[in-house]
């Protein structure tokens, strides 16, 4: 079991937490403000399509990641018009957008690349170490000889909570859904609020999906890629009381989850079947979800429609 | 997430202190919704015809920007829905599946529980089935073999649901999030029987020992339409009678429409919860075995094709009502159909059918909450 500390594990663990924590930053503010995005499995999906689709077309790793952002930022957007300014049922825009995205991704993908679709150079997220930094032992390997989202993700998760605790905008994200109609007497436009959050949502989902693509799928885009990780999302923004933190911590422990099916033959000898470290990050969400129990901080109005 | 804690009856107070507004209590928003789902897809047939319309005509369109004719296109349609006899027993071979998870969550949505799960149960439901079939049916005589199978289905998917239930009731876990985690599980455990424990040792491929003839679901004459399509339709009947003609179908709705009013008249909510969710979840199962005794005659990998939400769809769509959901799951097994005859055909892909199935939901949603708006404006004004 001794490779499960090794630093080529946690290494790998750091990786693969990376998409996941940057779609549930997205996901955190948007249930703050009161929106539950189930179509956020579905917002990921297409990120991770348009990035490939782009990527492929223009031979440019960077556009595709930039089209998937921007393209999701304006999906998240028209769910956010659905959910917030036509006050769907949230649970059930999820659903049938889910199904959409999939149908049309999948259909797109074998009308537009009938040969398949693989991104043509993967660079961008090859590890970089950082000098002297990444010299200290273990920590050294597991932080800081990574790729440029993990990096990134350094930064922006704790302008995440400086944001949502700190400021006046994290406030009224805040405000809009702990108390929306309160917020709304007030003067808060709290329906500009939640599409803000929205197209947010979609921006960091659409990002966490080309990630996806690039880390976990080495560049190759297959039907239904996210495969229940915005599921996964869901989960860890909810057991991780909503605080980005947590996310990244919780995050943290679904990468290494995903990570143990390569250190399978070295910890576990080789007859593990392939399967259960397929379902390990599953298991783990639901055992933590058990272990902690009931949330009693939920933002009282999430899922729930302003109707005023 | 209201499950534990629940006030004995002996707390009730002289003078209930049941606010005026007791929903007003209830912590979960989505409890509102689910009570709100019943009225709120309860759209007139002109409004529900309209989405589809909407949709198909997008679908329409799909296609042709793929290269598809209209003429053609619509031609193809017809003949793999209502247009031939080989088209309709192919809508309601599609229907089938669909249909019994439709009406399955039906049972957990009246309930006021969100079982997004049907996909993990009819999963386990499969793997009881082929392990009924193709394991204990052999030393079984003759005439149970069947029901055996579809026994050990329901018992495996009501435990899976049972898993999501025990969950809320008792750590307060919602089963919104659980029961779609519980359906990856679901999928990797059939992937890990097929490649192990039930894996065929006759066989090159990953999938169980083929059923005895004995336990696989009879079919109409020399069609490939199996006879899980009478079980469902029993099923539409049975759950139709036990929501709206039982004591327990009103307890059930009771506390779907509001859990804390229910606990005030003494209902158990936590045993009715888990009750609803056993239901639930051994009729989603009998999808996944009408499947595997049906359709495919082993346990294999992947032999469903989402059929757990576009089961949730369908249910939607119907406003939980079991008898209009048996039109709209024929409405969705001819899309189904048309979209698969489309791909062998015209060239598009079938997953078109996700496509338009899904449009209508998300229409029809976005009006019922415009519509919602309205009425409480109203209701201020």
């Amino acid at each position: 079991m001794h490779s499960l500390v090794e630093a080529f594990f946690w290494a790998s663990a750091v990786g693969l937490a990376a998409p996941i924590l940057l779609a549930a930053l997205g996901e955190t503010f948007a249930q703050r403000a009161g929106v539950f995005t189930i179509g956020i499995e579905g917002l990921m999906l297409s990120g991770a399509f348009a990035a490939a689709a782009v990527s492929v077309s223009s031979g440019s790793l960077v556009v595709g990641f930039v089209a998937a952002a921007a393209i999701t930022a304006a999906l998240g957007g028209m769910y956010g018009a659905a959910v917030v300014l036509c006050r769907a049922d949230q649970v059930v825009v999820g659903i049938g957008f889910n199904l959409v995205v999939l149908g049309a991704t999948s259909l797109l993908r074998r009308q537009l690349f009938p040969t398949g679709m693989t991104v043509p150079d993967t660079s961008l997220v090859d590890r970089r170490a950082i000098p002297l930094l990444s010299d200290i032992p273990w920590l050294g390997r597991v932080l800081f000889d990574q790729n440029l989202l993990v990096y990134a993700l350094y930064v922006l998760t704790p302008i995440a909570v400086y944001v949502l605790f700190r400021t006046r905008t994290g406030l009224l994200v805040r405000a809009a859904g702990d108390g929306a109609e309160a917020a709304s007497a007030k003067g808060i436009r709290v329906l500009r609020v939640r599409m803000w959050v929205m197209v947010l949502n979609g921006t960091l989902a659409g990002a966490a999906g080309a990630a996806l693509v690039l880390i976990n799928s080495g560049g190759v885009f297959v039907d239904n890629l996210v495969d229940g990780r915005g599921y996964l999302v869901l989960a860890l923004t909810m057991f991780a009381r909503w605080h980005p933190a947590w996310v990244a911590v919780g995050a943290v422990l679904f990468g290494a989850a995903d990570a143990l099916q390569f250190v399978a033959q070295a910890s576990f000898g080789g007859d593990v079947p392939t399967a259960v470290f397929l379902m390990a990050p599953y298991l783990l969400a639901l055992t933590a979800w058990v272990v902690m129990g009931r949330r009693s901080n939920a933002p009282t109005d999430l899922g729930r429609p302003l109707l005023a | 997430m209201t499950g534990s804690n629940p006030p004995t009856v002996t707390a009730v107070p002289e003078t209930p202190e049941t606010p005026e507004t007791p929903e007003a209590t209830t912590t979960d928003p989505r409890r509102r919704a689910v009570s709100r789902l019943a009225t709120l897809f309860d759209r007139p047939w002109p409004a529900i015809t309209a989405a589809f319309v909407v949709s198909l005509g997008i679908g329409l369109l799909l296609v042709v920007l793929t290269g598809g004719g209209v003429a053609e296109t619509v031609d193809v349609a017809a003949r793999a829905t209502v247009g031939s006899q080989q088209g309709l027993i192919d809508t309601l071979v599609y229907t089938t599946p669909r249909l019994l998870v439709a009406i399955g969550v039906i049972v957990a949505l009246r309930a006021g529980q969100f079982n997004l799960g049907a996909e993990g149960q009819l999963q386990l439901g499969a793997i009881g089935a082929a392990l009924g079939g193709a394991f204990l049916a052999p030393s079984l005589p003759g005439p149970l073999a069947l029901p055996v199978a579809v026994a050990m289905a329901m018992v495996c998917g009501a435990l899976w649901a049972g898993i999501a239930a025990l969950m809320k009731v008792l750590r307060g876990c919602d089963e919104l999030i659980s029961t779609l985690l519980l359906n990856f599980v679901a999928v990797y455990l059939v992937q890990l029987l097929v490649q192990g424990a039930m894996k065929d040792p006759d066989s090159t491929f990953n999938q169980s020992r083929r059923v005895i003839a004995d336990a696989e679901l009879p079919r109409f004459g020399f069609t490939r339409l199996h006879y899980g399509f009478t079980i469902a339709l029993v099923c539409v009947l049975l759950v139709w009678l036990l929501l709206e003609r039982t004591s327990l179908g009103l307890r059930f709705r009771s506390i779907g429409h509001n859990a804390v009013a229910s606990r005030y008249q003494q209902l158990d909510v936590g045993v009715l919860t888990v009750l609803a969710m056993l239901i639930s979840g051994a009729i989603c199962a009998v999808a996944g075995a009408g499947e595997t005794l049906g359709v495919q005659f082993r346990l294999i990998q992947g032999f469903s094709s989402g059929f757990g939400f576009e089961g949730l769809a369908i249910a939607f769509l119907a406003a939980l009502r079991p008898g209009r959901a048996l039109v709209i799951a024929l409405v969705f097994g001819g899309i189904f159909s048309a979209a698969t005859r489309l791909q062998q055909e015209v060239g598009v892909t079938a997953s078109l059918a996700y496509v338009v199935e899904g449009l209508p939901i998300v229409l029809l949603a976005c009006a019922a909450g415009l519509q919602a708006l309205r009425v409480k404006r109203r209701g201020l004004a």
